[in-house]
């Protein structure tokens, strides 16, 4: 089986298992292809797709990057959220326009997510369990920020973004599009590009032959940052528009992770990825109402990457396969 | 001096899921084997419990019935990764996803309505039982036959498989008995300190931070027990530190930033010069 | 007599097709040693496994004694067949005594943990193997490693013995007490096969002389008859030629080691005050047993690992505190040891495994062009007559010696003014070795300097224009042709 017949039969898995899981629900399993097919077909849930699929495709790219230098991180879930929250503050609290919000996005995942970086590269600090601990912290951030300085009116809430700052969705797409498309070119068509594959199999060559073990950690760290910064701004700018107190993360950059794993760590191939995830998150928002719990989606997406990288593998291990 | 004895039961407390799952954990880890699912599986431990102590009235049944439902998760992961030598690294992540995404299956079908709860002080029988846990681990890994194949595997599969020892059932064993475990510590957090109320996000990343403690314990049982006394200990102090008029998302910062700093510092000084006794840490 | 195990017809194919047994006929009896000669690749080391079960022959039919053939090492150790592994199996982070009391329980042999120390206490007494039960793995030197090794094998293997290479990392006064032991411990009724590719070891040791080539066994001798003449005959069908040094001046310095001191990752010091130069157009070879600082002496010099003190001089510059590249770019190429991971990179194609190390020594700016790349790498392959069906193919489905032939290709290409290698023949076949060994000369030849580090004394003997030895991190010698090999020998035991 080639390893697009693997991911192939991996995404047949995961569905197989969500119709499985309808069994038990009320509107039974065939209701899982009815509301796939139904967002297919709809012009007006299409766009809802595409709004989806930009931020997780993004950080998905930016993952992919990273986990094929051998930087696991898995930091974009809070590098999205305080970089969405950095955008909203450039435009509604400061009211500037035009590339300023994308910029302090930008920046603010980049350092974020330069942090489990700095932390591998200099300190040795594997960069799993970092990445995640910052992630709480992020979450905690937020949540301290939307109750003292953001906070806006009577609720614990900060102000939202008006429909008119709202990204159209081929533009989204577009942005997605691009940033994925520019993420594989680099590992294609660069030196360090070709210097990060080298040291996620191989770092002893990289480092003896290519380049330093900190340049490639803090590039890989940096990059994926950054595109979980546009992420962020992504998701504020497409759906978010504002944040309320959360218990939880909202989950969108740990889709990216998934994404990043079952486009086969390839940036085109987590476009790809993002995009089914979305397709499968909006079918099951349309089933939400027949009382099947939103996070069936992701466990299809979890079940389809798990089969994917078993049907995949031959034998690899360690944090660098 | 109430007060601080009500912090003491509180960080007893919360010490047992950590240790629970950490133990488990530590013990995978020396057989050369990582799950970075312990979330995953703390959630769904956490969730069962809460459903099967309201349908069968007894916490201790739900937390027997939530280790069951961990373990028989645990199989997404030992079937890939040691049966079919799939990445352990994105078969663990998976199984948080699917674990934590099951969880919210489950729990919702709780329909918000409370579980006889466990009173989670140091007279509990669980609490007892983590210890002895922690002993018998112990004796386990450094005083039998059995703690020398796991160690040694944990050192070099390659010499291992060479040699014959049984690594896939081993650590296929421990991989299972240490979801077992996570599946408690979830439902001992839900029963024990969340008044047996399940809600999504409940078990709020304990079970990175176990993963975190077993580093932290040097992969030794008692290691990580002591340094999920320490942590529970924290983790009891937000109270204190909202009554101080810290704010409460700030002092919900606090654990995550120890255990990141606890990981810092434990870099910095020994990092470079001692090789952690699981190989699966290591890097070259 | 019953043979202890009988052999017939074993033929072992290999999924990538290499035939490495093609009908293999052995009778082993008790009381006999057996030397089990034949160069690197003749196929004794699958030979080997597949009599002691860690591998399946293709065809073929096994009888342990009266039994069938063991299906996996545990069954044959449990039927008192084992194999003393060349490069010894321990577990660091276990002491000797949980190490071998693991061993004896896998082999059947249930003992608690005092029952394994009596065990362990006798037969280190009376075969005067010394080791201390209590100490950890990771503390002991090469050297204890292998004596726990053979300990081991005594316990276990009490009825047919295997010993692969023994003698890899031993001295010569080492190698003449483990000589005698094997005959010992035939004496005492078991069949020890001693494999080696050192004939004069195998003079010594053996009462029958069993000779394979390309995968056959081509002659079996009893100790009477055995000859060197005879055996170098069977070994190679003919008596080889070898390359030649090249016979040039020498000319200015251009390495410079002076008075190195590097850190052990295991506490204490792995080089100890190391001095040497490298000249234009000459070989220097550093002699030694593996684990005595080699290792550690390349990655100082390429710059892995930071000196605490010292100075590395290459072409007069100082590049101590210059990251890898940098050194790289100023004329140095390295040839490690391992190939795939330190070498290559596995996973990506031939084409960039060649290329990114010369692109990246001219300082190459950030595009990576596909085409130049192609070029860069066709190039190489080409000259160094790498095996490949297209530069795409990943470089880990090349055969080891194709894959050091790139390696070896890729660094000369870069017109190196310093090559630093390390076992670089290691492994290889006689031809592989051959092409290996003239590239490095011919370099020599160009007016590069070669530091040659490597276990095997004939290879260093045949090529080097000086020879050092390094032992315990320091050197303990230098030699100038011709060389007093047994002289040599006694400086790799000092330090």
């Amino acid at each position: 089986m080639g390893r697009l017949g693997a991911v192939a039969a991996g995404i047949a898995l995961g569905l197989l298992a969500g119709m499985i899981g309808l069994l038990v629900t009320q509107p039974g399993p065939l209701a899982l292809p009815r509301s796939l097919a139904a967002v297919i077909t709809s012009p007006g849930l299409l766009e809802n797709v595409v709004r989806l699929a930009a931020p997780i495709a993004v950080a998905g790219s930016g993952l992919a990057l990273a986990y094929r230098a051998g930087f696991i991180t898995i930091g974009s879930e809070g590098q999205m959220l305080l970089a969405s929250l950095a955008s909203l503050y450039v435009i509604s609290y400061l009211g500037v326009g035009g590339p300023g919000p994308l910029l302090a996005a930008l920046s603010v995942g980049a350092l974020w997510g330069l942090i489990p970086g700095l932390l591998r590269a200099y300190a040795g600090v594997n960069e799993v369990l970092s990445s995640l601990m910052l992630n709480y912290i992020a979450l905690s951030t937020v949540n301290y920020l939307v109750s003292t300085s953001l906070r806006e009116g009577a609720f614990t809430q900060t102000r939202f973004i008006g429909e008119d700052k709202v990204l159209a969705a081929p533009l989204a797409l577009g942005i997605a599009v691009l940033a994925a498309v520019g993420m594989e070119s680099f590992l294609r068509y660069t030196m360090p590009g070709a210097a990060m594959q080298a040291y996620g199999t191989a770092p002893r060559m990289a480092r003896t032959y290519l380049s330093t073990d900190r340049r490639i950690i803090l590039q890989a760290a940096l990059a994926s940052g950054a595109a979980s910064g546009l992420a962020g701004f992504l998701m504020l700018t497409g759906f978010q528009r504002g944040f309320t107190a959360m218990s939880v993360t909202p989950g969108y950059g740990y889709m990216g992770v998934l994404a990043a794993w079952l486009g086969l760590k390839s940036p085109i191939g987590a476009l790809g990825a993002a995009l089914l995830f979305s397709t499968l998150a909006t079918a099951g928002f349309l089933l939400q109402p027949q009382g099947v719990p939103g996070s069936m989606a992701l466990l299809v997406q979890a079940l389809a990457v798990l089969g994917t990288v078993t049907l995949v593998s031959r034998g690899g291990r360690g944090w660098s396969s | 001096m109430v007060e601080l004895a009500s912090l003491v039961t509180a960080a007893l407390a919360n010490a047992v899921p950590l240790a629970l799952a950490g133990i488990g954990e530590a013990l995978l880890e020396r057989s050369g084997r990582v799950n970075l699912g312990v979330e995953g599986l703390m959630a769904i431990g956490a969730a069962v419990g809460v459903l099967a102590g309201i349908h069968l009235g007894s916490p201790y049944l739900a937390l027997l019935g939530s280790g069951i439902a961990a373990a028989m998760l645990s199989l997404l992961y030992v079937v890939p990764v040691i049966l079919m030598g799939a990445d352990q690294i994105v078969a663990g992540l998976a199984l948080f996803f699917a674990g934590t995404a099951l969880a919210d299956l489950v729990g919702s079908a709780t329909g918000g309505a409370p579980a006889p709860p466990l009173d989670g002080s140091p007279r509990d029988p669980i609490a007892a039982s983590t210890l002895a846990l922690a002993a018998g681990a112990m004796v386990l890994l450094y005083r039998s036959w059995l703690g020398v194949e796991i160690r040694a595997m944990g050192e070099s599969e390659e010499y291992a498989v060479a040699r014959g020892l049984r690594v896939p059932l081993i650590q296929g064993g421990l991989a299972v008995a240490a979801a077992f475990l996570a599946g408690v510590a979830g439902a001992y957090m839900a029963l024990a300190l969340h008044n047996g109320r399940w809600y999504s996000g409940i078990t709020a990343g304990w079970g990175w931070i176990a993963l975190g403690l077993v580093i932290l314990g040097y992969w030794s049982p008692a290691g990580v027990l002591l340094a999920s006394l320490l942590t529970g200990a924290l983790l009891a102090s937000r109270t204190l530190l909202a009554a101080y008029g810290v704010n409460e998302a700030l002092a919900d910062m606090a654990p995550y930033l120890a255990v990141l700093a606890a990981l810092l510092a434990m870099s910095l000084v020994a990092g470079r010069r001692v090789r952690p006794p699981a190989m699966v840490w290591r890097r070259e | 007599m019953e043979p202890l195990l009988e052999a017939r017809g074993i033929w072992k194919v290999y999924p990538n097709g290499v035939e490495a047994n093609r009908g293999v006929d052995v009778e082993l009896y008790p009381g006999q040693v057996y030397a089990l000669l034949g160069e690197n690749g003749a196929g004794k080391t699958t030979l080997v496994k597949i009599l002691s079960g860690v591998e399946k022959p293709t065809r073929g039919m096994i009888r342990l004694g009266r039994g069938p053939a063991p299906s996996s090492p545990l069954q044959a150790q449990r039927a008192g067949v084992y194999m003393v592994p060349q490069h010894p199996t321990l577990f660091p982070n276990l002491t000797v005594l949980e190490d071998i009391g693991l061993a004896l329980r896998m082999a059947g042999i249930k003992v608690s943990r005092e029952g394994a120390r009596r065990l362990i206490r006798d037969a280190s007494a009376r075969y005067g193997l010394t080791v201390d039960p209590d100490a950890r793995i990771e503390g002991l030197g090469v050297g204890e490693r292998q004596r726990v090794e053979v300990l081991k094998g005594i316990l276990v293997g009490r009825r047919v013995l295997f010993l692969d290479e023994p003698s890899t990392h031993m001295t010569p006064g080492e190698v003449d007490t483990l000589v005698s032991l094997a005959r010992r411990l035939a004496g005492e009724g078991r069949a020890i096969v001693y494999i080696t590719h050192r004939i004069e070891e195998a003079l010594a040791v053996a009462d029958k002389v069993l000779v394979m080539r390309r995968g056959r066994l081509v002659a079996t001798l009893d100790r009477e008859e055995a000859s060197r003449d005879k055996v170098l005959a069977a070994m190679f069908g003919r008596i080889p030629g070898r390359p030649k040094p090249a016979s040039t001046r020498p000319g200015g310095e251009v390495l410079r080691v002076e008075d190195l001191w590097v850190p052990s990752p295991h506490g204490g010091w792995a080089i100890r005050g190391v001095s040497l130069k490298v000249r234009a157009g000459e070989v220097l070879g550093v002699a030694g047993i593996a684990g005595n600082g080699q290792r550690e002496l390349v990655e100082a010099i390429v710059g892995l690992t930071k000196p605490r003190r010292g100075k590395i001089l290459l072409n007069g510059i100082d590049i101590g505190g210059l990251p890898p590249q940098a050194r790289m770019r100023m004329g140095l190429a390295v040839v490690p040891e391992e190939r795939l991971g330190w070498a290559v990179a596995p996973g990506l194609s031939v084409c960039l495994n060649t290329a990114l190390p010369l692109l990246a020594r001219n300082g190459s700016p950030l595009l990576l062009r596909r085409s130049y790349a192609k070029m860069l790498a066709g190039k190489v392959v080409r000259e160094a007559r790498v095996k490949t069906s297209g530069l795409d193919q990943p470089v880990e489905t090349l055969s080891g010696g194709n894959i050091q032939r790139l390696v070896v290709g890729r660094e000369l290409a870069a017109g190196p003014r310093v090559v630093v290698a390390m076992n670089p023949a290691a492994g290889l076949d006689y031809n592989g070795a051959s092409m290996v060994e003239s590239m490095l000369l011919e370099t020599a030849a160009r007016g590069a300097g070669v530091l040659l580090i490597d276990e095997d004394l004939d290879l260093l003997a045949r090529v080097s224009s000086r020879i050092v030895v390094l032992s315990r991190g320091t050197l303990t010698g230098e030699f100038t042709p011709p060389y007093d090999v047994e002289a040599i020998g006694r400086a790799m035991t000092m330090g």
